[in-house]
């Protein structure tokens, strides 16, 4: 890959980073009502207003309160959530990893499954498991992840008892050990599917089509007459590039994820922060919220740079441009 | 979400405009486009004749509480008595409600972009196109959130904010068809006969960028309507009005001794979903030649 | 004889698209001869290329796609094969190289690695790096200058000619005893063509192998055929050796292919001579059009074009592929703005025009674009489409409205009763004569020609060519008539320049440019063409031209063509030509050493 287009790609970040702050900061002030209130959250006390509107300068121009602001947020400062009494980074900090284990798993699961589900079906057009699989992806990518997350609690949990209703451990489980890990996985399992199958839809869809495109090629009618096995020209010569619309949306999935991952938090009792955002959307403790969508638009933007660089080594052409 | 509509953003940049005359037609008789169109036209009168249709006033306490489907209450009761049936119905206005407001932004936006960055090229295009790609990885459903946390729950907001961070995949596209299109002979044939920039923009451009547009707009707003409905079912939906994620959420309770309170709002999103996007799909396929 | 190689009988290839069963081939039979070279000609959709692919198993599977009768290689039935088997012949026993170079290589993968693939696929015990040297020597056998710097580069790295030659390598890489080439030239200039053509010859005689060649050029097929099957909706109408079809064709379909084939060895009518004085209509004077090329500078794709066109007469304008023929028309009608120069219309200053002046000079001027399927907008009426000039001008009431558009599609000869329907509905010709249509609308003086018949099966090229010509002369038009068929041009031109990188190389009567053409690019141009005349095959002297047209980003500093040039001199880096007559010379050229030279055992007197 050739250091330019990296670089290149690498520069466009941070306007884009550079954007998202700003919008941040417009709707504190946007909001009605004093902005402190943006910034730590209801029911406050005088004092405490007061140290807050200090240090986020609220009294200077705007301008310089951007400034402020940001380069509070750049040091990873979010503000302070007044409810909790705790500042909004630790407050997220302790909830993230539980939602990192619910998206990531998800992630790569819905992936893998995805594109296997994807070839399968497309290596077998138009017969009965092309369909099938046409057919379930359809509806499972336009059901809402909450219906999925309860049919899975109502039958796979409740009715067949296979897996627990709530919770990421057992409250007498082991606290260490691999027994802690089974425990959490066994939790991880009805959330983690709940939360990939409509992903797994998304993704056998793009490789079902994206391989059907790629099949359709000249340059595949090439291999094959080169006497190139029926495998290899699926598996060397169309899925690299069959893959390229799966790679594209990869970015945008992280973000799509993490908001069901949200919802997915709440039906499943899973110690994200899900519960953290529905408590604080409860009581109206503003900074979290906004702490948790600026952590979330950030990773979307990374996840879209390696993207990118993902996409620009599987497409020589796009990295010589 | 936006997965399989960005692919259709793809496709459609990529479809040469020339292969599509009498589309809709052809999409409509797929057998997926049949279904497609059909869902979301019972969708869309639902929502439209929801007073009439509902059995009961969706808030009133009707029967008891949390009764079993049966011939008075075809899909139950909740918790506190109230019809779910008439509660479904009234979602679906609700949901459509949104739908309708976020496509005219879309639209509007959209297009407006679109036909601005295809047409004038150059720093405006830059320009605008670098916006687009910041409005895209904006990650809608936090940003709802925050909006909701700062301005308060409420139908329009919720209409305003999914409206103005949707419009993205829409401008692309029409931004494609407007680029692809200027440089087409019969684009230039009207040039050299001395046509003026807005009658070749009127019609010779728009005519021809409008169906991909439409094809992609039915997967734009089966997204919003998910996130409307994943929205709802936080508690987080406007609370003077019924909306399918809020009864969903009531289910969460109860989900040990009422199933129907989960199955029948899930359902109903389900097929408004499945409907745009099988439409949207047959004339994305249409449009591509496929099949 | 003995057994043929190849021997198909009776094959019937049916598609199902949705709703409906197209038959694409209908009972063909063929038979190739070891050592024999077949010819399959047809226009676009006979067939030609879904028998071959039908012969291979290169099919979609059923029930899509059907295939019954019988296919022999070496006596095997190849429809009977499993998939095992199929894999083993493909690219061992048989060779193919198919029409698209630009899209028949996978574009993420090293050219060197696809041509070691295919030798790979078939010798399991060669190492990677034992295929890859195998692969720069069959690269370097069809000619591409040395392979082994190129061990890193992908297909969009390498031009049209060179992914050919890289197709070619594949297919000869295991020595198959067949060899199949679907129209392997179509997509190349003829001075790359002739390049290609040559290699396959060579490939062919070394490996004593069957060849399949599939054309719509009859020239390519009298210069390599044994045998000729004539392809026609399906069917094999016609199958004789090349030499008695060409003398004496017996089918129909067999003979309009023959007469309606421009060609360079006959004579041609005569011009109908415009009255004189023939007064000029447009002229450009040092015309320059650079294209901004990001990164890399700019595109010099018209770098000083002079030329005059009188009324009633045409200026053909021939050249290869980027040349500039299209920019320099686009720039005379003001599509791109000129970097340079002047355009004059009857001596009026179009480059300069603006607003309602532009409009007025632009109803005098007209164009027709190559691609019929384009050039008409999908969502109107023919009826609109002819009628919107006139409506642009504002003067579609006071021309005559509806009777003036059925007037027009009278004049082209399509039926005024079809003016409701879409462009959809009619034939790449047809489309053809609705844009004329619209061209004519507003009685312009000159009509802008960009490849106007390119894109058509012969038979209907010369169809459009008549109306053309007729129209000319009836309407007394001058055309700016641009095509890269050397044959075409000669037809319909008073006059004609050729395009070399942006410059015009040589211009003069038609009579001196084709038959005493003195700048050695016209020559090599000319000579490149194949004739379509088997009894001479062989007899005539070829210019081939080494290489490839250089990078218009960078032309050559002095003479634009010394790098392909075979009498390039050290001036000739120093010098810029400029466009004179010369000593011994009696027509403008820009050569430092223009000199007459007899490549015309091909070109036949004009009449
Ligand atoms: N819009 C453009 N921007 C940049 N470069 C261009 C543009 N249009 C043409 N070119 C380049 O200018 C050169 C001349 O192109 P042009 O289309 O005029 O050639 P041509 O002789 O008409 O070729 P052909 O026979 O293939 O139609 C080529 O190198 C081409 O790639
Ligand atoms: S000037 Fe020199 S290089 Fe150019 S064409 Fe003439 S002889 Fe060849
Ligand atoms: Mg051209």
């Amino acid at each position: 890959m050739t250091r330019r287009y990296v670089l290149r790609r690498l520069a466009q970040v941070i306007p884009t980073t550079a954007a998202i702050l700003v919008l941040g900061f417009l709707l504190i002030h946007l909001a009605p009502g004093d902005p402190v209130l943006a910034l730590a959250g209801q029911n406050g006390d005088a004092e405490y207003y007061a140290f807050v509107r200090e240090k986020f300068g609220l009294d200077e121009s705007l301008p310089s309160q951007l400034a402020t602001y940001a380069g509070n947020v750049v040091r990873g400062d979010l503000g302070t959530s007044y409810v909790q009494g705790r500042p909004v980074s630790q407050v997220i900090g302790e909830r993230l990893p539980a939602t990192l284990l619910l998206t990531s798993t998800a992630l790569v699961v819905s992936t893998a499954v995805g594109i296997g589900v994807g070839v399968f079906a497309a290596t077998r057009r138009r017969r009965w498991p092309d369909v099938t699989v046409s057919l379930t992806t359809l509806t499972l990518y336009a059901a809402p992840v909450f219906l999925l997350g309860q049919l899975a609690i109502l039958l796979l949990a409740l009715r067949l008892g296979w897996f627990p209703v709530q919770g990421m451990t057992d409250a007498d489980g082991p606290a260490t050990g691999i027994g802690h890990v089974l425990d959490v996985a066994h939790h991880l399992a009805l959330p983690a599917l709940a939360l990939a199958s409509q992903e797994i839809a998304a993704v056998a869809r793009l490789s079902r089509i994206g391989l059907l495109d790629e099949l359709a090629r000249d340059h595949i009618r090439t291999a094959r007459a080169k006497g190139v096995s029926e495998r290899a020209v699926v598996l060397r010569h169309a899925l690299r590039r069959a893959l390229l619309p799966v790679v594209t949306v990869l970015g945008g999935r992280v973000g799509h994820l993490v908001a069901g991952a949200i919802v997915v938090e709440v039906v499943f009792g899973w110690p994200g922060l899900g519960r953290l955002l529905v408590t604080a959307m409860q009581n109206r403790d503003a900074p979290i919220v906004l702490g948790v969508f600026l952590l979330v638009a950030v990773t979307v933007v990374v996840a879209n740079l390696l993207t990118d660089l993902v996409y620009a080594f599987l497409d020589p052409r796009v990295r010589y441009r | 979400m936006s997965a399989t509509a960005e692919l259709a953003a793809v496709r459609l940049a990529a479809t040469p405009p020339g292969r599509r005359a009498r589309l809709f037609a052809r999409a409509i008789r797929t057998p997926g486009g049949l279904v497609g169109i059909v869902t979301v036209l019972a969708w869309i009168l639902v929502g439209v004749a929801a007073p009439l249709l509902a059995p009961y006033d969706p808030f009133a306490i009707e029967g008891p509480a949390l009764a079993a489907p049966s011939a008075a209450y075809p899909f139950g009761t909740d918790d506190l008595g109230r019809d779910l049936l008439s509660g479904v119905i009234w979602g679906a206005r609700t949901s459509l409600i949104v739908a309708a407001g976020v496509a005219v932004l879309v639209v509007v936006i959209g297009s407006a972009v679109g036909l601005l960055s295809g047409y004038r090229g150059g720093w405006v295009d830059d320009a605008l196109m670098r916006s687009t790609e910041a409005f895209q990885v904006l990650p809608r459903f936090f940003l709802a959130l925050v909006v909701i946390a700062f301005f308060g729950p409420g139908l329009d907001k919720l209409v305003l904010v999914l409206g103005v961070t949707s419009w993205p995949l829409l401008a692309r596209v029409v931004r494609a068809e407007v680029l692809a299109l200027r440089s087409r002979e019969f684009v230039e044939a009207a040039r050299v006969q001395g046509a003026t920039w807005n009658r070749i923009l009127l019609r010779e451009i728009l005519p021809n960028a409008l169906p991909p547009a439409i094809a992609l707009l039915g997967l734009v707003v089966a997204q919003v309507i998910l996130i409307e409905a994943s929205l709802g079912f936080l508690g987080l939906g406007d609370p003077n009005v019924t909306s399918w994620g809020a009864l969903a959420s009531e289910a969460q309770r109860f989900l040990r001794v009422a199933w129907w309170l989960s199955l029948f709002p899930g359902l109903a999103i389900l097929l408004a979903v499945l409907g745009l996007n099988l439409l949207g799909d047959a004339v994305t396929d249409a449009l591509s030649g496929r099949r | 004889m003995s057994r043929p190689l190849l021997s198909v009988r009776g094959l019937v290839v049916e598609f199902r698209p949705r709703g409906g069963v197209v038959r694409a081939v209908d009972g063909v039979d063929l038979e190739v001869a070891t050592g024999e070279t077949l010819g399959v000609v047809g226009e676009s959709g006979s067939g030609k290329t879904v028998t071959m692919l039908a012969t291979l198993g290169l099919l979609p599977p059923p029930p899509y796609c059907t295939v019954t009768g019988e296919v022999l290689l070496s006596g095997r039935n190849v429809l009977a094969m499993s998939r095992r088997e199929l894999r083993d012949i493909r690219g061992r026993e048989v060779g193919m190289v198919f029409q698209d170079p630009m899209t028949s290589l996978h574009p993420s993968l090293r050219v060197v690695d696809q041509v070691a693939e295919a030798i790979l696929v078939h010798d399991r015990r060669l190492s990677r790096a034992q295929a890859r040297t195998r692969a720069l020597e069959q690269l370097e056998r069809v000619g591409v200058a040395h392979p082994a710097r190129r061990l890193r580069d992908y297909p969009h790295q390498w031009s049209g000619g060179m992914r050919q030659r890289a197709m070619l390598a594949m297919a000869i890489s295991n020595a198959p005893a067949l060899l199949v080439a679907d129209e392997p030239t179509t997509a190349l200039d003829v001075t790359i063509q002739a390049q290609i053509l040559d290699v396959l010859r060579t490939a062919r005689d070394e490996l004593g192998a069957s060849t399949v060649l599939i054309t719509h050029d009859l020239g390519v097929v009298a210069e390599l055929a044994d045998r000729v099957s004539v392809m026609q909706a399906g069917r094999v109408v016609e199958a004789a050796g090349v030499r008695q079809l060409f003398a004496a064709p017996e089918h129909r379909h067999t003979v309009t292919l023959l007469t309606a084939l421009p060609r360079l060895d006959r004579p041609v009518p005569a011009r109908p001579v415009a009255p004189l004085p023939r007064p000029e209509v447009l002229r450009t004077e040092d015309l320059v059009t650079h294209y901004p090329s990001p990164g890399r500078g700019v595109v010099h794709a018209v770098d000083g074009v002079s030329l005059t066109l009188a009324a009633g007469q045409t200026l053909g304008l021939v050249g290869e592929s980027g040349c500039g023929k299209s920019t320099l028309a686009r720039t005379v009608l003001r599509l791109v703005e000129p970097t340079s120069g002047r355009v004059l219309l009857r001596g009026e200053d179009l480059t300069a025009a603006t607003g309602r002046r532009l409009r007025r000079l632009r109803r005098s001027l007209s164009m027709v674009f190559q691609d019929p399927y384009a050039s008409l907008n999908p969502r109107m009426t023919i009826g609109e489409i002819v009628a919107q000039p006139l409506r642009i001008a504002g003067c579609y009431r006071s021309s005559g409205g509806q009777a003036r558009v059925a007037e027009l599609l009278d004049l082209v000869g399509l039926d005024p009763h079809t003016s409701g329907r879409l462009p959809a509905e009619f034939s790449g010709g047809q489309r053809q004569r609705i844009a004329i249509a619209r061209a004519l609308a507003l009685n312009p003086g000159v009509l802008v020609l960009d490849e106007p018949v390119s894109s058509l099966d012969v038979s209907i090229q010369a169809q459009v060519m008549t109306l053309l010509d007729r129209l000319q002369r009836e309407l007394g038009l001058a055309y700016l008539f641009i095509a890269h068929d050397l044959a075409l041009v000669r037809q319909i031109s008073d006059r004609v320049a050729v395009m070399y990188l942006g410059v015009i190389v040589e211009t003069g009567t038609r009579e001196q440019v084709y038959e005493r053409p003195v700048h050695p690019y016209t020559q090599s141009l000319l000579s490149a063409v194949p004739a379509p005349d088997p009894a001479r095959r062989g007899a005539r002297k070829r210019i081939p031209l080494t290489g490839e047209v250089p990078d218009p980003v960078a032309p050559p500093a002095g003479c634009r063509f010394r790098t392909r040039c075979w009498k390039a001199r050290d001036d000739c880096s120093q010098v810029v030509p400029e466009l004179v007559v010369r000593n011994g010379t009696d027509h403008p050229s820009a050569c430092l050493y223009p000199e007459r030279l007899d490549v015309q055992t091909a070109v036949g007197k004009l009449r």
